[in-house]
């Protein structure tokens, strides 16, 4: 009798040993809060642009505000669908993150071409960060100095503009096709590597225009190489607060410009998306990184996950009405 | 032969070109222009190859004539073998590697992979293959995994 | 001269216990990237930019930084030259006549002689810095798309160089690495090529798996098939330094490929890998015996790691003076710069003098410091070469599997690079080069993008190219070095007859 009794109370014991073994991890990573390892931050575009010198630098202030660090690895490549496409296809468990969310690749490609995946569905918004405007500058040593300028040598050549973008049917490439098509003069957007290559091209005087975006451009401003004659948003920015607008100038053309937000895949549970929110609403308000910001030239300018989310759908339809109306291709 | 390969495959990358992914007109050359003009090159060199190929024989055929020599098929033969017992085992062992490389992880899969060598390339004896593929399994593991804090996967089966 | 006074002051800046320890940790990190296949320099420089944050001084961090940039072009050799492995582009010619060098016996006078050309090269490209930064950065402003487009041309005119006997074979390499280049993203365009629905396909090969693939599995799998080998090396080996010989031979090698380098290191995207294609097919057009190079001669090795060199201290030029990064690595390091608030470009000298002379004054000591360590590691490495085949060969697979994976966390890679492997092994049963195929990879898409771009500003019409100076100049000089040598050939043979 005695045996069977000690048989049987070790079986339970075993029992609850294993139950205590299957359910303990479980307890354990309910109760320990994310971020528990590292996470990894991608930016599909190549290191030095304006949307890594963002990632890095929130990577530098991440760590102040969470318990793990953040690591940015870029994935350039096919003007930013390949890393953003990684991102889609990992592991929805909030350690894989895309940064630079509301590019052009975002916003304005999927009403242009094929893309392998739905940048509305396939990804949560959880913050904006940031907003790179475009603006349109001349070489210092060229004959313009305003837009009109430029409208009007045109016409009288009857020749075309050439123009550096830095991917093509990315935000700024838009922003130039949509300015030739509304004052009916003749672009050629030249696509180069990355912002980068295309800002050297045009500080060598290769070509008449070129956009980009003011972290990168600025320097270049202050250097005396560039002249700027135009921003193609619906308001001043802040940055650059002696450039007017194409709308002030008299010429109907404004899009949301590169919006810089973070994103997750499909997938990834509400409570980490509000987790990582947070600590990106309290690195926004750092007045350390705001100055860092500042000294890049780069505005910041929050929002939260819902109204992100509200905020990319709209910026998508506007870039769809505007190639619509204006009848832009990719051929 | 492998010059005939060549040439089809120029021709269908010429096709492919032309046909997909559009020439282009002179402004603008498109995402087809390049390749269409290397399918082309390709299927030219392919023919001057090809040709190329068929002088070289005749003149070997000629001199054969001359010397009378019939070497060459033992040395092919025992070739055969090495390529059997050596080559294509090493090639399916690192095709298994990459397979299991991130479902079983990648120390287990090193390890194991060490170990086929050792024993099915190389022929090594039990002692041997243990010391070799231990020291050197955890040795790259160390470098890659500990001092350069590279990304190695743990396998999927396992967890 | 204001300028000595700089260099002083960057010296004092650079000699200062903590600047020199970090110069020293990022020059060895930098060489052993750079003798690790997969992990480049810019992918090291990223992973350690967060540390980079803690360091207060911006000095401190862009010191350790560029040891590490320029510590992985004297590490890249040792691989070519040992195990026919290239580490990255610029490597890759430095295989042709390096390993056969190795084989030979002679892989330590290889070894010596790539340091030391490196050392001499990236010196006089730091001492160039130093006087000429802002001519050149003007001078690489000035290179635009049809420049970079006759540029690139040259360069893949001069692969056809490395073709060895047979011309038609080396054209068909090289139709394939345009090819292969092709596979992928067109940036021009916008469309994917030749990916057929593969994903991974959409980004294209990346470089490094189709060199390791092609020139080190192949040489494995080639390895395999023939008679048991009992080492990589059969012969004896030999000497372990460069001769006095080699020294004379070598020495006019170093002259011209650090000025090649130099030069043509400064032109963003793309800079050291033509200057060391440049520097072979220069170095074999001038010798006296051609014939020797694909076979081991020493000049194949000297002249493109000096290029190589020259080119990664000239690359520094267009950041520091016009704040304009050339490439990956130093994209990283201006991008490090700005977030601590310091903006490389014209502005830099003036706000911030003992960052610009600091760096520069680090580079120097870095130099020597490479030299120091590399030089009593030849005697090692070559060491490395008596491992028996048979743990070798598996320990270079695993290593280069490994490798590949590391660039993009994708087991695809691994399989591209067995199917390289696979392709260069069939490439050497049928007496193809891969020099040629691996090169056209590179260079193809800056030939086709720059031609392109140049295309789209001028309109379609072609007389952009004609109406540029550089373009002109540069194939002026393309067709001397091409025809030159044959002029004196013929002219030979004719008096002969005479």
């Amino acid at each position: 009798m005695k045996g069977e009794k000690m048989k049987r109370s070790v079986v339970v014991l075993m029992v609850i040993v294993f139950a205590a073994l299957i359910l303990f991890p479980a307890l354990l990573s309910a109760a320990d809060p994310y971020p528990m390892k590292p996470v990894t931050v991608i930016v599909p575009m190549a290191a030095g642009g304006s949307s890594d010198l963002l990632a890095r630098t929130v990577e530098k202030f991440w760590i102040k505000y969470a318990k793990q660090p953040m690591v940015v690895v870029n994935k350039p490549g096919g003007g930013g669908v390949v890393g953003t496409e990684g991102v889609v296809r990992s592991k929805p468990d909030g350690y894989t993150l895309y940064l630079g969310y509301g590019s052009g690749h975002d916003v304005v490609m999927p009403s242009l071409q094929k893309m392998p995946y739905d940048p509305l569905k396939d990804l949560i918004p959880i913050s904006r960060i940031s907003i790179h405007s475009v603006v349109i500058v001349t070489g210092a040593n060229a004959p313009f100095h305003s837009i009109k300028d430029v409208i009007a040598w045109s016409r009288k050549e009857g020749k075309p503009v050439t123009t550096a973008v830095s991917v093509k049917a990315g935000a700024v490439d838009i922003a130039l096709t949509a300015f030739g098509k509304a004052t009916g003069i003749k672009i050629v957007t030249v696509p180069f590597s990355g912002g980068a290559e295309s800002t050297s091209a045009l500080a060598g005087g290769h070509l008449m225009i070129g956009g980009g975006h003011p972290s990168e451009i600025i320097p270049h401003i202050k250097a005396g190489r560039f002249k700027p004659l135009a921003l193609v948003l619906p308001q001043r920015d802040p940055t650059l607060p002696n450039v007017p607008t194409l709308k002030e100038q008299g010429i109907d053309v404004a899009i949301w410009g590169s919006i810089k937000g973070l994103a997750a895949p499909a997938g990834t549970p509400k409570e980490i998306i509000r987790t990582i929110d947070g600590i990106i609403k309290k690195i926004c308000s750092d007045p350390e990184f705001l100055k860092t910001m500042a000294n890049l030239n780069q505005p910041v300018l929050y929002q939260g996950s819902e109204e992100f989310g509200k905020f990319i759908r709209q910026a998508t339809d506007d870039y769809a009405k505007l190639i619509k109306q204006l009848n832009i291709s990719i051929d | 032969m492998a010059s005939v390969i060549l040439i089809i495959f120029g021709l269908f990358v010429a096709y492919y070109s032309y046909h997909t992914l559009k020439l282009g007109i002179m402004i603008s050359p498109g995402a087809g222009f390049l390749p269409f003009f290397v399918g082309l090159a390709m299927m030219i060199l392919g023919i001057i190859w090809f040709f190329l190929t068929l002088l070289v024989k005749e003149t070997e055929r000629s001199k054969e004539k001359e010397d009378g020599s019939a070497q060459p098929e033992e040395i092919e033969a025992s070739a055969s073998n090495l390529i059997l017992s050596r080559l294509l085992p090493g090639i399916l062992l690192i095709i298994i590697y990459a397979f299991l490389f991130e479902r079983i992880g990648y120390f287990i899969s090193t390890l194991l992979f060490m170990v086929g060598w050792q024993k099915v390339v190389e022929r090594e004896s039990w002692q041997k293959t243990a010391v070799i593929s231990l020291l050197c399994a955890g040795g790259l593991v160390t470098l890659f995994s500990y001092l350069l804090k590279v990304y190695l996967p743990s396998g999927s089966w396992l967890s | 001269m204001e300028l000595f006074a700089g260099l002083l002051n960057g010296f004092s800046v650079a000699l200062t216990p903590i600047n020199l320890i970090f110069a020293f940790f990022g020059a060895l990190l930098g060489t052993a990237v750079g003798v690790l296949p997969g992990l480049g320099p810019a992918a090291t420089i990223a992973l350690l930019l967060p540390a980079t944050y803690a360091i207060s001084s911006p000095v401190t961090a862009i010191i350790l930084m560029a040891g590490i940039f320029y510590g992985s072009m004297y590490g890249g050799s040792t691989t070519s030259i040992l195990l026919n492995l290239p580490g990255e582009a610029a490597s890759v010619v430095t295989c042709i006549d390096g390993y056969k060098m190795a084989q030979k016996g002679r892989a330590g006078a290889a070894l010596g002689i790539a340091a030391i050309g490196s050392f001499i090269a990236g010196t006089a490209g730091i001492v160039g810095m130093t006087l000429f930064a802002p001519i050149i950065a003007k001078f690489a402003l000035s290179f635009g798309p049809p420049e970079k487009f006759s540029l690139a041309v040259v360069g893949l005119l001069m692969a056809v160089t490395l073709s060895g006997a047979n011309v038609v074979k080396g054209l068909i390499m090289m139709a394939l690495g345009l090819l292969l280049a092709s596979i992928g993203l067109d940036p021009i365009s916008g469309k994917t090529r030749f990916s057929f629905g593969v994903i991974e396909l959409q980004s294209g090969f990346d470089f490094v798996t189709l060199a390791m693939g092609i020139f080190g599995l192949g040489e494995i799998f080639s390895g395999l098939e023939s008679t048991v080998k009992s080492e990589i090396v059969t012969t004896k080996v030999g000497q372990v330094w460069p001769t006095l010989k080699d020294w004379a031979a070598s020495r006019m090698a170093i002259l011209r490929g650090t000025l090649l380098g130099f030069f043509i290191g400064v032109i963003p995207g793309g800079g050291a890998v033509i200057s060391s294609l440049v520097s072979y097919a220069v170095e074999k057009k001038v010798s006296k015996h051609p014939e020797a190079f694909g076979q081991g001669a020493i000049e194949g090795v000297a002249g493109p790691e000096s290029a190589n060199n020259a080119a990664s201290s000239s690359s520094f030029i267009p950041l520091l003076t016009l704040g304009i990064p050339g490439n990956a690595s130093i994209a990283m390091i201006f991008a490090a710069l700005l977030i601590k608030g310091v903006t490389p470009g014209p502005f830099l000298i003036q706000e911030h003098p003992e960052v610009f002379w600091g760096v520069i004054a680090s580079m120097y000591l870095g130099n020597i410091m490479l030299l120091i360590l590399n030089l009593p590691l030849v005697g090692l490495w070559v060491q490395l070469l008596r491992v028996p085949f048979g743990i070798m060969a598996p320990v270079i697979l695993l290593f280069t599997a490994i490798g590949s994976y590391s660039i993009q966390g994708q087991v695809f890679d691994i399989y591209s690079l067995i199917g390289f492997g696979l392709f260069g092994y069939l490439l050497r049963k049928l007496h193809f080069e891969p020099g040629p195929l691996v090169l056209a990879f590179v260079l193809g898409p800056l030939v086709e993008g720059a031609m392109r771009q140049s295309l789209l500003m001028s309109s379609g019409s072609f007389s952009i190219f004609l109406t540029r100076p550089i373009f002109l100049s540069l194939i002026g000089l393309f067709l001397l070095l091409a025809f030159g040598q044959s002029m004196v050939t013929i002219r030979k043979r004719f008096f002969k007859k005479v």
